[in-house]
């Protein structure tokens, strides 16, 4: 498998494949034994990583498809396989490219909503039934970095200004730890009168109330 | 702040509007992906806008309300915080006003970059290579507006894919993702509503509280920055990442200034801090939200790499800085 189908597919299980690439991929799946061996590959993989589990609805969802394709509606286990010995036949390709693209809205509707770290961390240090556990202050703290990485961290949040990303969290810090002079306050730097005017004039050359 | 240089120019609202126009529907259908994404990075310089902006990063979400205005190629802006301390930063023109309500305080700053709210913002131009692929993925819903996603993919792990939503009918950009590796939402920067191209009043732009008893302050001189020439180099770096300058810092707290090489490869920032070592050594991580750091002791001097790339990309820098 060459580099680009192979990114392809990646695409197209991550759902950021565009619709008529789908389609073209899709079809080239129906026909293509090896090549719904190594999506099935890249769904398991992502489902490992993402631990996903069951969605509501789902069972639903493929019975749609299936139905819309002319097809009996996978069972949840068989589906979440993708490729087991009844898919091997050219004659079931339709329902592997139902079943994929079932599958492929699952990892897109996982994608879709952020999840809640704060709340699996606070499981995962809970012994106790699974439920929310508010973390300790200590635990909090302990998650901060040291002073000189965090200086590294506000630096390379400057120069980075110049090329990409940065937070409004670095705003926020800045002002938390920079060293400050008071000053006389000047209004005047805001919006005045004046600007008011500004406002007004242009406001009436562009015909706006 | 979420912000970005960006060249502005002045253009009037009607030539904003214009634009906002000529970016119809059909200019999609017709317009290939980097093309967009240059016509998404002129309309965020022309356009006023104003509306509400959620944040996730981490677990964790703050939504902010948005003014921005151009009048005369200046830019004008306004972010009140919904949540938390009620910060309220306010910009005319390069002054900056950060108001903290809760601290009855007003902190002046000069910026003196064209900085605006769109930061992670990618750019035809600046792929530098073949290290990522953009394409048109399908049509979906943000704000209440019919929107176009885009996808930005790396082609390799060290460094994070983007997902970017354009508003259908003016190419301005109404919701961007940054993706890990594993597809893994690491942060989002959303409109849950928007009003383009709005008659904005300069009222907007006042404090929305009485601020006549606050305290002022303002920054002390900063360390100026030097460019040097250094003898350091990675021996391992990523594919497509370039050193683009290399400075010394005095960073407060810090006994002696410290070098500062920053490499790009042209989407992704990774900044190398190499110190003198510290009296014990040690080995330390940490990660906010789509920023990883990596510090090591080689030799006689602490490195310490810091970017918004994936946790394996900053630790191979790190472990892979030699001196010549």
């Amino acid at each position: 498998m060459n580099d680009a189908l192979e990114m392809q597919i990646s695409a197209f299980v991550d759902g950021e494949l565009p619709d008529n690439e789908s389609e073209l991929l899709l079809r080239r799946l129906s026909q293509d034994t090896a090549l719904r061996q190594q999506v099935s590959r890249y769904l398991e993989i992502g489902r490992l990583l993402r631990r996903d589990r069951e969605i509501p609805g789902m069972d639903q969802l493929r019975g749609r498809i299936a139905a819309a394709l002319g097809d009996e509606p996978a069972q949840p286990d068989e589906a979440q396989r993708v490729v087991g010995s009844r898919l091997m036949t050219p004659a079931t390709g339709v329902a592997v490219a139902a079943t994929v693209a079932a599958l492929a809205l699952v990892g897109l509707s996982q994608l879709e909503g952020p999840g809640d770290p704060l709340l699996e961390r606070a499981v995962a240090i809970d012994d106790g039934p699974a439920g929310y556990t508010e973390p300790t202050v200590d635990q909090a703290l302990a998650e901060q970095p040291s002073e000189m990485l965090m200086q590294y961290y506000l630096k390379h949040g400057e120069s980075a200004d110049v090329l990409g990303p940065n937070g409004i969290l670095t705003r926020v810090v800045t002002l938390e730890v920079s060293e400050l002079v008071e000053i006389e306050p000047d209004p005047h730097l805001l919006p005045d009168d004046a600007a008011d005017q500004a406002d007004n004039e242009q406001n009436s050359a562009t015909g706006t109330p | 702040m979420i912000r970005t240089p960006k060249s502005f120019r002045h253009l009037s609202a009607l030539t904003a509007a214009a634009t906002l126009a000529a970016c119809s529907v059909t200019a999609f259908a017709q317009s290939s992906p980097d093309e967009l994404l240059d016509q998404m990075n002129h309309v965020v310089t022309v356009t006023d806008y104003e509306g509400t902006v959620v944040r996730w990063e981490n677990g964790k979400s703050e939504a902010l309300k948005v003014v921005h205005k151009i009048i005369d190629g200046v830019i004008n802006e306004k972010l009140i915080t919904q949540e938390g301390n009620g910060l309220e930063i306010i910009r005319i023109g390069n002054d900056v006003h950060c108001i903290l309500p809760d601290k009855q305080t007003v902190l002046i700053e000069e910026w003196n970059e064209q900085l605006t709210l769109f930061s992670a913002l990618p750019t035809s131009e600046i792929r530098y290579g073949a290290e990522y692929d953009v394409s048109i993925v399908r049509k979906d819903r943000v704000a209440g507006r019919t929107a176009v996603m885009l996808a930005v993919r790396p082609h390799d792990e060290f460094r994070y894919g983007h997902r970017i939503w354009l508003d259908e009918a003016t190419s301005f950009p109404l919701k961007t993702e940054l993706m890990g590796i594993d597809g893994e939402l690491i942060e989002q920067i959303k409109f849950a509503d928007i009003s383009i191209g709005s008659n904005i009043s300069m009222d907007a732009f006042k404090p929305s509280m009485d601020i006549d008893d606050f305290s002022w302050y303002s920054q002390p001189a900063q360390y100026a920055s030097e460019d040097v020439e250094t003898n350091w180099q990675c021996e391992d770096l990523p594919v497509g990442f370039e050193a683009i300058s290399t400075m010394t810092e005095q960073l407060p707290g810090a006994d002696a200034p410290v070098t500062h090489i920053v490499y790009s490869d042209g989407m992704a920032t990774v900044s190398v801090f190499i110190a003198e070592k510290h009296e014990t050594e040690f080995v330390e991580k940490f990660n906010v939200g789509a920023s990883n750091t990596y510090s090591i002791q080689q030799g006689d001097y602490q490195v310490t790499v810091v970017g918004e790339v994936p946790a394996a990309t900053v630790r191979r820098i790190a472990t892979s800085m030699t001196q010549n």
